[in-house]
């Protein structure tokens, strides 16, 4: 059943998939045929293609969620026969898989590239996390206004959950930035926002395992 | 007789609305209307029933087995069309019904041709280009086809033109034919679907006021005038008195009693004229 | 089974029901041992709630003119030809009767009523 679900995301959001593939593909045959794009601006040029990469694959990443609210798909499910943990499951799934795959991929790419490419997708890696983590605490606030304690407004509660997590968020980043926690492997800190966000991403997922309504 | 739905105690709680305690049953076999003003919990009952809302206290029973939204064998015996009409916007009506073909192992794709014929359903349009009959429509489809052996259907008719309305109403009459099957559907507007009904259950204000076979009502309530030269009359069983010199016209949810009462007291030119399903859901529904 | 059902009349569903098969049996268009559909199935040909038609078949049966055999249906009962006689005649007294009493309320002379009905009669 998870598996349809995706490729049924697959299948619809195919055009968003593949606006976020083309940077991709872009930078991989210019950097295999050691080809850059040659400005003047010393900021575009160092932040160009995390630029493109990173915000690009958030809007696109965000315009999907955006589209599954407007169009009410956790509405569906939850009273056609799927049971609620595999749809929190696939929720979780659904986060966490468009970055992840250019994750995976921007390793590849570390390894096939030059290596004075490797700064540029250190700070695509690095673009990509934040944003990850940012996507999750939406998500996760967004359910958190569905799930039970009906004492409090629901825009009071999600705008707190955006709080607590984007506070924590925020402490994390600055723990590893100033190199409290050592790099499990070396200068690549960017590995320990990625478990971060992997975590708000399994806290969405039990946050949604937890809503009273689905209507 | 199985029972299709068992609703046990149920409530829903909201800022400003309060559903139930609700006790509510439904024999396979069986239609039952369910009849409200707007706002008066209707929807919420559905919505408790399938899995959208989680009840804040008492339980929902689909064919002898909880509503739990873990498990997934009571779904498969429920077809849904809900307030609201959910579809993957961009794609075709084909597509939809594609979608959710994959969920329910007994869909027809031959239950659906036959459907999409007789609905006149354009399936090639985008679902977001559909008219908003042709999206009720086909979201009935999408409940019908699995052959589910029970219907929730809340307000089906909403939308559709009396040629559509007409083919439905002859689609729900095969569904309940064979006497395995069941459907629950709600309304404000009676005249459309009251023939169908075996029972009807009026809720207002969350809670269940009357749970009546129909044809006890159409049978038994009645508009009678009559002349009468007493001023004082004491009739039970009226719910409504006009009253214009020694003319009167009352509203009787019981017209043999009644009529006997008028007897009694000498009245003339009694007369009584059956009155709609619609007309005595209003009566019912203004009673306190 | 064609029968003409409707919402506007007076009379209730299973009234019409019941009284347009009793009439279809005593005249003999529905012999003894005719099964009946089952009331599932008149139900869906003639758009009302299976409650009604039960209804229907109880009030034929209560006047002897169907019997349900357990598991098998309804069945035209076998009728006498002056059990027939007697159930029509019992029918046209229920009829009269209240049209006949408001013809005398209203001051009609009984020689005035006979003389309407032959008139009526005439004309079949």
């Amino acid at each position: 059943m998870l598996k349809q679900l995706l490729i049924n995301d697959l299948k619809y959001y195919w055009f968003v998939f593949m606006m976020m593939s083309l940077p991709l593909i872009i930078f991989t045959i210019l950097g295999l045929t050691d080809t850059y794009i040659d400005l003047n601006m010393e900021f575009i040029n160092k932040y160009f293609w995390s630029l493109v990469i990173g915000l690009g694959s958030y809007f696109l990443i965000y315009g999907m969620h955006v589209n599954k609210y407007k169009e009410k798909h956790d509405r569906v499910l939850a009273y056609l026969p799927v049971p609620l943990k595999n749809r929190a499951i696939y929720k979780f799934a659904f986060g966490i898989f468009p970055i992840v795959s250019i994750v995976f991929f921007l390793e590849f790419l570390r390894t096939i590239l030059p290596d004075s490419l490797n700064t540029t997708i250190t700070r695509i890696d690095a673009q990509l996390s934040l944003l990850f983590i940012f996507l999750g605490i939406m998500s996760t606030s967004y359910d958190y206004m569905k799930c039970p304690t009906k004492k409090i407004k629901h825009s009071i509660r999600s705008a707190s959950i955006v709080i607590i997590l984007s506070l924590l968020s925020a402490g994390f980043i600055i723990l590893v930035g100033s190199e409290t926690i050592p790099p499990i492997v070396k200068g690549r800190d960017e590995i320990y926002f990625y478990l971060w966000g992997i975590v708000i991403a399994v806290v969405a997922s039990v946050i949604y395992y937890r809503r009273e309504s689905f209507v | 007789m199985s029972q299709a739905f068992k609703i046990s105690g149920v409530i829903k709680d909201f800022p400003e609305f309060k559903l139930g305690p609700l006790d509510l049953e439904l024999e396979a076999g069986t239609v039952l209307g369910y009849v409200g003003p707007n706002g008066s919990g209707k929807t919420t009952t559905m919505h408790c029933m399938v899995g959208l809302l989680k009840a804040d206290g008492g339980k929902v029973e689909i064919f002898g087995r909880d509503n739990d939204p873990n498990s997934i064998d009571w779904k498969f015996d429920i077809g849904y069309v809900g307030d609201k009409h959910v579809f993957y916007e961009n794609w075709n009506g084909a597509k939809n019904l594609k979608f959710l073909s994959e969920f329910y192992p007994n869909w027809s794709d031959k239950y659906v041709t036959e459907l999409v014929e007789r609905f006149q359903v354009p399936l090639n349009k985008r679902a977001k280009d559909l008219s908003s009959g042709n999206r009720v429509k086909l979201s009935l489809i999408g409940a019908l086809a699995h052959s589910p052996k029970l219907l929730i259907l809340d307000e089906p008719t909403a939308g559709l033109d009396p040629v559509v309305r007409t083919e439905l109403l002859d689609v729900l009459f095969e569904v309940v034919e064979s006497g395995e099957r069941a459907i629950f559907y709600s309304t404000h507007i009676l005249s459309d679907i009251s023939r169908i009904a075996d029972v009807l259950a009026f809720l207002d204000n969350g809670k269940l006021k009357l749970k009546v076979a129909k044809d006890d009502l159409t049978d038994n309530w009645r508009k009678i005038t009559f002349k009468l030269n007493s001023d004082e009359v004491e009739l039970t069983n009226v719910v409504n008195t006009e009253r214009q010199g020694r003319d009167y016209r009352v509203i009787s949810s019981n017209y043999n009693v009644t009529i006997d009462q008028l007897k009694q007291l000498n009245a003339e030119n009694i007369l009584e004229t059956r009155m709609s399903v619609d007309e005595i859901a209003v009566e019912i529904l203004k009673k306190k | 089974m064609i029968l003409n059902l409707t919402d506007l009349s007076n009379e209730p569903l299973q009234g019409q029901i019941a009284r347009q098969i009793r009439s279809k049996i005593l005249s003999g268009e529905l012999e003894a041992g005719y099964m009946l559909p089952s009331i599932r199935k008149l139900a869906r040909e003639q758009k009302v709630s299976v409650i009604t038609v039960q209804r229907g078949y109880e009030l034929l049966e209560k006047d002897g003119l169907i019997i349900s055999r357990r598991g098998k249906g309804y069945f035209v009962n076998n009728l006498m030809k002056d059990e027939k006689k007697g159930l029509s005649e019992e029918k046209l007294k229920q009829n009269l009767t209240p049209m006949l009493r408001v013809a005398i309320d209203e001051g009609m002379k009984t020689s005035e009523i006979k003389k309407i009905i032959d008139d009526i009669l005439k004309t079949f």
